[in-house]
């Protein structure tokens, strides 16, 4: 964190000023942004609402933040390969449905989990093949997906519409979710654990190697020899995966949910955390920690808002602004849009 | 620039130029399309008696104005190289601004002016950040989406109300026995197509959306030009805003939701693509009627809602796949 590269003409310059330009907008500094942001967000709420910082409310936050980790997981492979994958919240939606359905139905809980989470990577494939093999770009396949998915999510679960997340199931197993583990709430400690292995995967393995790679040059990784479609492929099941998991956490959680139990806004909370957390928007940049980071950021404001007695529609203007500060500052660092 | 758009075996014959630049204006590449909603019509109309009635068909139009308008701001800003997914939260902007200042004793015509104006102003903002910022469309505008869903909601606090007022509501009503919104949905297609494909404005936005270098070198200013665009699109924004205000009747910040889907859809049917210079609003016009007639006869049929859902995404894969296929497609 503290050599920082200064980068392009600026490299130059010298003096306080300039010094003080290349730290604000080299790209290490997202951390350290994202760092004063939730120190500024802790100190803000820790005065407007007395209880925010208290362990039980921590651990609340913790709680309501984990789904979104565990996405926001998924997401930035994805993005670092180079596809913005849009489909995550009705994934999320269908793989909920599909858990609960199975145990109403009377399977047992290891079935309905195993099939929630088959049913994101069946539609990772789909998506996989649309971008892979018929050629649309990764927007457009998973902007269709989204309404798929969800549409099949309504259909699964009877077609109940809002009627659906009333459905809850008593099964103990599938709702594993509910209950704390030594005092801290059993989906923080699997986000918790989860964001590791997704950080060790993307930093450590061929695995998230490549996705840079595929992301960064795509047409160099061919030159190599790399199996680019294979490979892009790979991402979006994953994706898929990650957002079936939050799915069957969320619906584990809720003690069974339907098609209408994910709102609508998950998918852009998912991906301005990404973003936030230093994403590029054309793949091949971005790491684990800053969409920790991210995560935390947003989580962080909705639990604080709404313990603040801010109404949550509050919460979109600020998230949007935060987004627009964070790619504004990525784009005067590299350029930006042309 | 007018060098280069004569073709060079221009014919002598200027009437017969022209009538085949028409058809290729308006037809062109949507033959298929054109032929994929005869099918659809013709399905429906052998199952539905009611479905091929100059009643349904004026409904399906009717459904089909407010879309097609905001999608046509979309089809322009697609066409310049840019992508707005603001639309449904500013659209929700400009009705409940409308609402508002209708309900507060603002005079209606004023109101909706100043709805519209709203719209402008949206689209502004948007081509300010795209432009100034340097901030690439997709998140600029998803950024947007949030923001304005947000001022949408603090406008009204959250809450929905009817307002039961004829002026308000005059997208309800019929002049000779046409729906107000058509005649919306027809001003609209023919101004736009006469901007779009007769205006030196709407060359250069093929041109600075195809490629945006060579218009820089060919010395256009094309920040301006992506700002311009992006207002217009706004304009856009503001009239469909204003239309589903008047037809819903009420101040709904929630009727923002979900408009990207559909209008992507209709808009990628229609031929447009996301990497900007391709793209006509007759296309657009074809994809909407077709995703409303798809909605209209479904709906019908009994099928229920989601299943729509299934069927416009799959729909909107297939006509991005298919056109793209020849192309080369994504790499």
């Amino acid at each position: 964190m503290t050599a920082v590269v200064p980068e392009g003409p600026r490299a130059q310059a010298s003096g306080r000023a300039q010094r003080f330009r290349d730290l604000v907008f080299s790209g290490k500094l997202t951390w350290v942004t994202l760092g004063a942001v939730i120190v500024a967000e802790f100190v803000i709420f820790s005065i407007a609402a007395p209880r925010f910082l208290s362990t039980t409310n921590l651990l609340n936050t913790g709680r309501a933040t984990a789904v979104l980790m565990i996405v926001a997981t998924g997401a930035t492979f994805g993005l670092i390969s180079g596809a913005l994958d849009i489909s995550v919240g009705s994934v999320m939606a269908l793989s909920g449905t599909i858990g609960t359905q199975i145990i109403i139905a009377g399977y047992p809980a290891s079935l309905a989990i195993l099939a929630a989470i088959g049913s994101g990577i069946g539609v990772g494939l789909i998506n996989g093949f649309v971008v892979v093999k018929l050629r649309v770009n990764p927007l457009v396949a998973t902007l269709g997906m989204l309404g798929i998915a969800f549409g099949l999510a309504f259909v699964v679960d009877g077609g109940s519409g809002i009627a659906g997340n009333l459905r809850q199931t008593t099964d103990a197993a599938y709702g594993v979710m509910k209950n704390d583990l030594v005092g801290i709430p059993l989906p923080l400690v699997f986000a918790v654990l989860f964001a590791a292995a997704g950080w060790v995967l993307l930093a450590r393995t061929r695995f998230g190697l490549y996705a840079y790679a595929v992301g960064g040059n795509a047409s160099a990784g061919r030159s190599v020899a790399l199996p680019v479609d294979r490979l892009r492929m790979m991402y979006l099941v994953f994706s898929g995966a990650c957002a079936a998991t939050g799915g069957y956490v969320l619906s584990s959680m809720l003690g069974g949910s339907g098609a209408a139990s994910v709102p609508g806004t998950l998918v852009l909370t998912v991906v301005t955390a990404v973003i936030l957390g230093g994403v590029g928007l054309l793949g091949g940049t971005g790491t684990m920690g800053g969409t920790i980071l991210g995560v935390i950021v947003l989580g962080v404001l909705e639990n604080g808002m709404t313990l603040a007695g801010w109404p949550t529609f509050y919460q979109y203007v600020v998230e949007g602004l935060l987004l627009l500060l964070a790619v504004g500052l990525d784009a005067v660092r590299t350029g930006g849009y042309r | 620039m007018t060098a280069t758009a004569t073709p060079p075996d221009a014919p002598l014959d200027s009437r017969a130029q022209a009538a085949a630049r028409a058809r290729r204006i308006l037809l062109g590449q949507h033959v298929l399309l054109l032929i994929a909603l005869i099918l659809l019509g013709t399905y429906f109309t052998s199952r539905l008696d009611f479905f091929l009635t100059s009643q349904n068909v004026l409904t399906i139009l009717r459904f089909s104005a407010v879309t097609f308008i905001v999608a046509t701001g979309f089809t322009l800003v697609l066409i310049g190289g840019g992508l707005d997914l603001s639309i449904g939260s500013g659209m929700a902007v400009v009705g409940v601004t409308a609402g508002k200042l209708f309900q507060a004793g603002v005079p209606l015509v004023l109101a909706f002016a100043i709805g519209v104006a709203v719209g402008i102003a949206i689209g502004f903002v948007n081509g300010f950040i795209v432009t100034r910022f340097r901030i690439n469309p997709l998140i600029a505008t998803l950024a947007m989406l949030f923001v304005l869903l947000g001022v949408a909601f603090i406008i009204t606090d959250g809450r929905s109300q009817q307002i039961r007022d004829d002026g308000f509501r005059f997208a309800r009503e019929n002049v000779a026995g046409v729906p107000v919104p058509v005649f919306f949905l027809v001003a609209t297609a023919v101004v736009s197509v006469v901007l779009l494909h007769t205006t030196k404005a709407g060359r250069h936005l093929f041109a600075v959306g195809g490629n945006p270098d060579a218009a820089r070198q060919a010395a256009m200013n094309v920040d301006r030009f992506r700002l311009g665009m992006y207002t217009v699109a706004g304009l856009y924004t503001g009239i469909a805003g204003v239309l589903l205000a008047s037809d819903l009747g009420a101040i709904a910040p929630n009727s923002a939701r979900n408009w990207e889907l559909y209008v992507a859809t209709a808009v990628f049917l229609g031929g447009a693509s996301l990497t900007g210079g391709r793209g006509s609003v007759v296309g657009t016009l074809i994809g909407v009627v077709f995703v409303s007639a798809l909605d209209n006869g479904l709906v019908q049929m009994a099928v229920r809602p989601q299943i729509v859902l299934i069927v416009v995404g799959t729909a909107m894969i297939l006509a991005v796949a298919f056109d793209q296929r020849p192309k080369g497609g994504f790499r």
